[in-house]
């Protein structure tokens, strides 16, 4: 199972650091979205590295492939049609409009050479973001809600 | 001295793409949106012997004409543009929709391609708004009186 970047729309304040983040990483491009619907939830968009992926699918010079680590984009190969923009069902394949090429996120492929998580997931000060596989995701999700009931009603050791 | 030919585009067949504008060296073809008509233009004579945006074409629509010197002009090629199901914005050609339908239907399930006829920005919102819906869920189960 190959590392993705999980949102949990429930700890997102909408500080927007992680577009900043990733405009810093990819030159006043941000490829992570901060959506606030009904003014008070903030929803933060990312690529889902789809397998298959539409984008993928229609690219016509194969800048695009899909595989284990997620969807790359080749610039040499993108000639800027765009159809992988509008083959996108989240809205969220990005135009370079001075490169006058595609431009996605890549999971900061250069941050996670060097051994370091992609730049909004460390950024992230409310740690709605996570970098990882679908498991240990959802580890996360359970330990917080085990600690939220024992918060709740705390068991003291010897009382089971 | 270098060739001076002549583009032309075949206007049935270009589903405006734009990948020629993106590739060409020397800026000679340019779009304009004019409501719900997309206007790709391009000057007719190129003095480059150069063949960039026939290669990238994906339609392949782009032939080059020998063309005499004096030969100078602008030509247009004129595609109406799909409205956004949701904000009724003109986002994407007419063309590039029903490719894009074409293309993904076989691959994915053709039933389940409905956001083909959606703005970039209006699948952003129907995404958010899936998630405030699970957000509601949750929040309203914290909060009750249980």
């Amino acid at each position: 199972m190959s590392k993705l970047i999980f949102a949990n729309f429930e700890r997102c304040t909408n500080c927007l650091g992680c577009e900043v983040a990733c405009q810093r990483e990819n030159g006043d491009m941000s490829h992570i979205r901060v959506v606030l619907t009904e003014d008070r939830f903030a929803t933060p968009l990312v690529c889902r590295q789809c397998d298959p992926a539409p984008c993928a699918s229609v690219c016509p010079t194969r800048a695009l492939a899909s595989d284990s680590s997620g969807v790359r984009l080749d610039p040499a190969k993108c000639n800027g049609c765009t159809l992988c923009v509008y083959a996108c069902p989240f809205g969220m394949m990005d135009f370079d409009k001075d490169a006058k090429k595609a431009a996605k996120c890549d999971l900061c492929a250069a941050r996670l050479a060097d051994g370091r998580e992609p730049a909004c997931v460390v950024t992230c000060p409310g740690s709605a973001l996570y970098y990882g596989d679908y498991e240990g995701y959802a580890a996360i999700g359970r330990h917080r809600a085990s600690a939220r009931i024992l918060r709740a009603q705390p068991i003291k050791r010897g009382d089971v | 001295m270098s060739k001076i030919q002549n583009l032309v585009i075949d206007p049935d067949r270009c589903i405006g793409c734009q990948a020629c504008i993106s590739v060409c060296p020397s800026g000679l073809i340019s779009s304009e949106n004019e409501g719900s008509v997309l206007r790709v233009q391009f000057a007719t004579t190129c003095s480059e012997e150069c063949t960039r945006c026939a290669d990238e074409c994906s339609e392949d629509v782009i032939t080059f004409m020998p063309a005499p010197e004096s030969a100078q002009g602008f030509t247009a090629v004129c595609l109406d543009k799909a409205q956004c199901s949701e904000c009724r914005s003109y986002y994407v050609t007419e063309k590039m929709a029903s490719k894009l339908r074409a293309s993904l239907s076989s691959h994915f399930d053709p039933d389940g391609l409905e956001w083909i006829s959606m703005c970039p920005s209006c699948r952003r919102k129907a995404e958010a708004s899936q998630g405030t819906r699970t957000g509601l869920i949750n929040r309203s189960l914290l909060t009750a009186d249980c």
